[in-house]
């Protein structure tokens, strides 16, 4: 590599840049207060009858059902905010003229674009990171044991990561062509189409399909409990398959999106 | 602001001249917009300002050469580099590593220290060795005076201070080409003439692209400029030589209160500044001709042209 006098290099370390664009992504997002009002005030909803739904005696008859319980309703609703949240992360390079700045310099539009979403993506997580081990915590004391916490950690990282990578790079792609109020909106609505909306009605819905970014197959496919349902959530095992299939399919579509984006990032730059 | 001399002295005495040569440059914008028409330029080693009013097309001319926008049709090349419409991603990569760029509207992430946001754009312009990149960073803050509120987030800087920090972030990488945008727009007298003299530091062993319809920001800056009027350029050469074009053409005529300079009704005048001094005024005019005080009690002298004077004659004669 060529060093100039000042020791400076002039080869672009496209590595370096990804992590400049990781880190400081992640501090902004984390620093956001928003991120942190939006976690409280989901707060008051998932601990609501948190006694009666995972706690014992009224509670799921095991504890490793209590924790994916816990963790199948924490699915449910924080990928909303966190979607939300990840959104205006891209307009905002235009809203504070970063980008015209950021276009003048060698690193490639795909290192910024995907330092800028894994960045945000994960500091996004944080916040339910701490909810959900408040739950968790909760759940182990009153059982009284500690040995579930391996499980409860695992079903994080394969329920609510993917979920959250999944909407994330929606969440980043989409602002590239749209207005981002637009597409919150049409977030939201997807949102509860695609995890809500019963099947059996009759309408078209992704709930029930290997697509369903909450993750009920993986679920059920690699945290097997063994109980049909419980109260409406429905530990039925399902083949190891079927959770890889549901896994690689949300990370498959995460990863087009992401490509997609880079590509009409690219494609607007050249047509200025 | 401290001596720049020892931060930032441009590139070894090895690296080739840096020069930009452009030719039958034109953009066009959607709508069919026409920015600039068939500019033919020439920009070597040093300071160089671009002149011109609002809306002439210089914003256009410098996000061309800082790679934001692509020129519809003409050629340019950047230290030998093609810059053309069709060159290669390659090419405008390498050119990137040679530039400095400080747009008219800084965008910045006011949520970050002034610290975090030059350390985040060091990184984004690929210096990984952590400590080389630190003591960059800390070295350009103290140049543009800025070590002590380093830590503070830049939402409560004040425009000045950003413009400082504009022009450590364009300095990170020790660029060959420097391109400052209206860089005084907005500042006060005395941290204009803080600026000017940081950037006549640092067009040593580089370009620096001057951009400003501030006419004293070029005179005080500038050994060689062009001016640019409805996309095309008018005037290029020495700030002497536009001078030397308006020699004759500027006049002092002393008039009793009241009395007001005559023109042939066909603008052939220009009043470039009028003075009361109680029982006169004096008017400063650009004519081609001697203009005719109204009354007997009128003065006319013929006076040396200024930049700004030179710079009105240039304009009048383009219309």
């Amino acid at each position: 590599m060529h060093v100039n006098q000042l020791g400076i290099l002039n080869q672009t370390s496209q590595p370096a840049a990804f992590g400049g664009a990781f880190r400081y992504e992640f501090m902004m997002q984390l620093r956001r207060p928003a991120l942190w009002i939006g976690a409280l005030l989901l707060c008051p909803f998932l601990f609501n009858h948190f006694n009666a739904f995972y706690l014992p005696p009224n509670g799921p008859p095991t504890v490793e059902q209590s924790v994916t319980q816990w963790m199948s309703f924490n699915a449910l609703f924080y990928p909303i905010i966190a979607g939300l949240l990840i959104a205006d992360r891209y307009a905002r390079d235009r809203k504070t003229r970063t980008e015209e700045l950021f276009h003048t310099m060698p690193t490639t539009v795909g290192t910024r674009l995907f330092g800028k979403y894994l960045g945000s993506v994960l500091a996004t997580l944080v916040p339910l990171f701490l909810v959900y081990m408040v739950g968790v915590a909760l759940i182990l004391a009153n059982w009284h044991t500690i040995g579930v916490l391996p499980m409860a950690l695992a079903l994080f990282a394969a329920l609510m990561l993917p979920a959250v990578l999944f909407v994330g790079a929606f969440s980043i792609a989409c602002p590239t062509f749209m207005w981002t109020v637009l597409y919150q909106v049409l977030f939201v609505c997807y949102w509860f189409w695609g995890n809500f909306l019963n099947p059996k009605i009759g309408i078209p819905t992704l709930n029930g399909t290997l697509l369903t970014p909450s993750g009920v197959h993986i679920s059920r496919s690699f945290f097997p409990l063994g109980v049909p349902s419980y109260r409406g959530f429905s530990f039925a095992p399902e083949p190891l398959t079927n959770g890889f299939a549901s896994l690689g399919l949300l990370l498959g579509c995460a990863l087009i999106a992401l490509f997609a984006a880079w590509g009409i990032v690219r494609w607007q730059r050249d047509q200025a | 602001m401290r001596n720049l001399q020892t931060v930032a002295p441009a590139t070894s005495a090895q690296t080739p001249p840096m020069t930009i040569s452009m030719s039958g440059l034109s953009k066009v914008y959607r709508g069919h917009i026409q920015a600039l028409r068939n500019v033919d330029l020439t920009i070597e080693q040093g300071m160089f300002g671009l002149l011109g009013p609002n809306g002439a097309g210089k914003t256009t001319l410098m996000r061309i050469l800082a790679g934001i926008l692509r020129p519809t049709s003409g050629t340019l090349t950047i230290a030998g580099i093609d810059a053309s419409r069709s060159s290669s991603d390659r090419n405008r990569t390498q050119i990137k590593r040679l530039l400095g760029y400080l747009p008219q509207e800084l965008g910045m992430y006011p949520d970050l220290s002034a610290r975090e946001f030059l350390d985040y754009i060091a990184l984004l312009k690929g210096m990984d060795n952590k400590q080389q990149r630190q003591a960059r960073v800390e070295q350009l803050l103290e140049t543009v005076a800025l070590s002590e509120v380093a830590n503070r987030k830049l939402k409560t800087y004040s425009g000045g201070m950003k413009r400082r920090v504009g022009i450590a972030q364009a300095l990170l990488n020790d660029p060959r080409l420097l391109i400052v945008d209206e860089p005084t727009a907005g500042l006060d007298p005395e941290e204009r003439i803080r600026f000017r003299n940081l950037l006549s530091e640092l067009g040593g062993n580089r370009i620096v692209l001057l951009s400003t319809h501030i006419v004293e920001d070029v005179a005080q800056t500038c050994q060689r400029l062009a001016v640019l009027a409805n996309g095309q350029v008018r005037f290029q050469g020495t700030l002497g030589e536009l001078v030397a074009a308006a020699q004759g053409k500027v006049w002092l005529l002393t008039l009793p209160a009241g009395g007001r300079p005559l023109g042939d009704g066909n603008g052939e005048l220009s009043v470039i500044a009028t003075q009361h001094l109680g029982a006169q005024v004096q008017y400063r005019v650009v004519s081609e001709r001697e203009p005719q005080a109204p009354t007997r009690d009128g003065q006319v002298a013929s006076i040396e042209p200024s930049l700004e004077d030179a710079y009105v004659y240039l304009m009048r004669e383009q219309r």
